[in-house]
């Protein structure tokens, strides 16, 4: 996939993220359970999980201020950090054979990294004050739970344009062979 | 040695040129005596975000309001349809109450009669006009041939006692147990006689035979019984003239007389035995 298309990808699971938590408003006192949607945040995983490192933090750096400008306070908090994570996710698959559940593991880790440093930030700052089991437990599970569901979709997602890309190359390549038979027996 | 790819050229400069605009606006965002950038950039990030997610989730809040709309309909529908039944039930209520209080002033007529009160358990709907029960038996006191009443006037005769109800004989049926003796007063003082004989269905009329056929009675006038020959007291109202029918000798032979007007539909009776309407 090209560069272009990944950070269009990016952005609109951004804006998904952003659509589902108007219709599904976090409880600002944590005394309901809610839930926050990060697609954006694995998508970005998912395509820095491919890249090497360097593509990876660079990547995730540009989103993590793309979500700063647009969707988020606190610049270039999250430019920093999803850069940093982006690279991780990199250098982590590098590590080991590659499966869906290493990933799903790497992604949940970074997941679960990123809520936590995220949540010490914002009670540095006093954005949020509260005790972290509350935060943990009426927020931070429905979050990880929702993020879950919302991985195997994304890999889904991302699978079938994966097959769509490789059915449109194979394609492409049978086109240019025909066109080479072509001109190599004719000439025109 | 070549250090950045063409891919990662491309995105350390977008970086540079994000992070840069970022700093721009932050600093423009600390200086309160320049927010024009500030403010142009809250447009843009409003026109191209919010503006868009806002109108997103309207559309989904809108949607849940439509559904909740549809819900309300459905309820006050229910509602409209209660108030329908509210609406018959009250009117049957008036109706039996208005039937009761008539009831009553009739009971309050009657002197030395014996009065039991009872309800209509059951009336066949193939016999509508035949006979119906009613919920006084031998324990209240009723007996055969005593007369029912409803608040307009009499309906029938009592048939057949058991221990607690009773079945009336409706004056409209086929075959009347008994001969009804009714009496008629006349404008000169004097009363006519006569024996209310059967249900006429083609003329909607009791048939009644005047023992006096040189009696003068016209349209209108009111029938009530004699209380001779019955287990009822004299005075209990019948019904009204409808027609007089005469022979070749111009002799009254039979008059028609219409039922009381709600022999077609009451829920309260008042059984009498003998004894006299003051």
């Amino acid at each position: 996939m090209k560069l272009r298309k990944e950070l269009l990808i990016v952005f609109l699971f951004l804006l998904i993220d952003d659509v589902i938590e108007f219709i599904f408003p976090m409880d600002p006192l944590y005394e309901q359970f809610s839930f926050l949607s990060q697609c954006g945040f694995l998508c970005l995983c998912l395509i820095s999980y491919r890249t090497s490192w360097l593509t990876g933090f660079l990547f995730s750096a540009l989103c993590g201020l793309i979500q700063d400008l647009f969707f988020a306070v606190g610049f270039p908090f999250h430019g920093i950090l999803y850069g940093v994570l982006g690279a991780c996710a990199s250098f982590l698959s590098r590590l080991g054979k590659e499966s869906i559940l290493r990933k799903f593991w790497i992604c949940f880790m970074l997941l679960v990294f990123e809520n936590l440093i995220s949540f010490g930030w914002y009670s540095m700052t006093g954005t949020i004050q509260v005790q972290f089991r509350t935060w943990f437990v009426h927020h931070e599970l429905g979050t990880l739970i929702f993020n879950t569901l919302a991985f195997f979709v994304l890999e889904y997602i991302f699978g079938v344009m994966e097959r769509y890309q490789t059915i449109r190359r194979h394609r492409i390549q049978r086109q240019e062979k025909r066109k080479y038979r072509r001109l190599r027996l004719t000439g025109k | 040695m070549k250090k950045f790819t063409r891919l990662q050229r491309i995105l350390l400069v977008a970086n540079i040129v994000l992070l840069v605009f970022g700093c721009l606006m932050m600093g423009l965002r600390q200086n309160t005596l320049s927010n024009i950038g500030y403010s142009a950039w809250t447009y843009i990030k409003y026109g191209l975000i919010d503006y868009p997610v806002t109108s997103v989730t309207n559309m989904f809040s809108d949607f849940a309001n439509l559904w909740h709309a549809y819900d309300d309909n459905q309820y006050l529908n229910e509602q409209l349809a209660q108030q329908r039944s509210y609406k018959t039930l009250y009117e049957e209520q008036r109706n039996r109450n208005q039937e009761l209080e008539e009831l009553i002033e009739l009971n309050g007529t009657l002197d030395e009669a014996t009065t039991i009160s009872a309800s209509v358990l059951a009336r066949d709907t193939d016999a509508w006009d035949q006979t119906v029960t009613i919920s006084a038996g031998s324990t209240q006191g009723v007996e055969e041939n005593m007369i029912v009443c409803t608040s307009q006037g009499a309906v029938g005769l009592v048939e057949s006692v058991q221990t607690a109800t009773s079945t009336v004989r409706l004056l409209t049926s086929d075959t009347l147990i008994n001969d009804i003796a009714i009496s008629i007063a006349l404008d000169d003082g004097t009363n006519v006689e006569g024996v209310l004989e059967s249900y006429d269905p083609d003329a909607h009329a009791y048939r009644i035979s005047l023992f006096d056929n040189d009696a003068s009675v016209t349209q209108g006038q009111e029938v009530s019984t004699s209380g001779r020959g019955g287990n009822y007291p004299s005075g209990i109202y019948v019904g009204s003239i409808l027609d007089v029918e005469t022979n070749d000798s111009a002799l009254i032979s039979t008059i028609y007389v219409s039922p009381v007007s709600n022999i077609g539909s009451f829920n309260y009776v008042l059984v009498i035995g003998s004894g006299t309407i003051s």
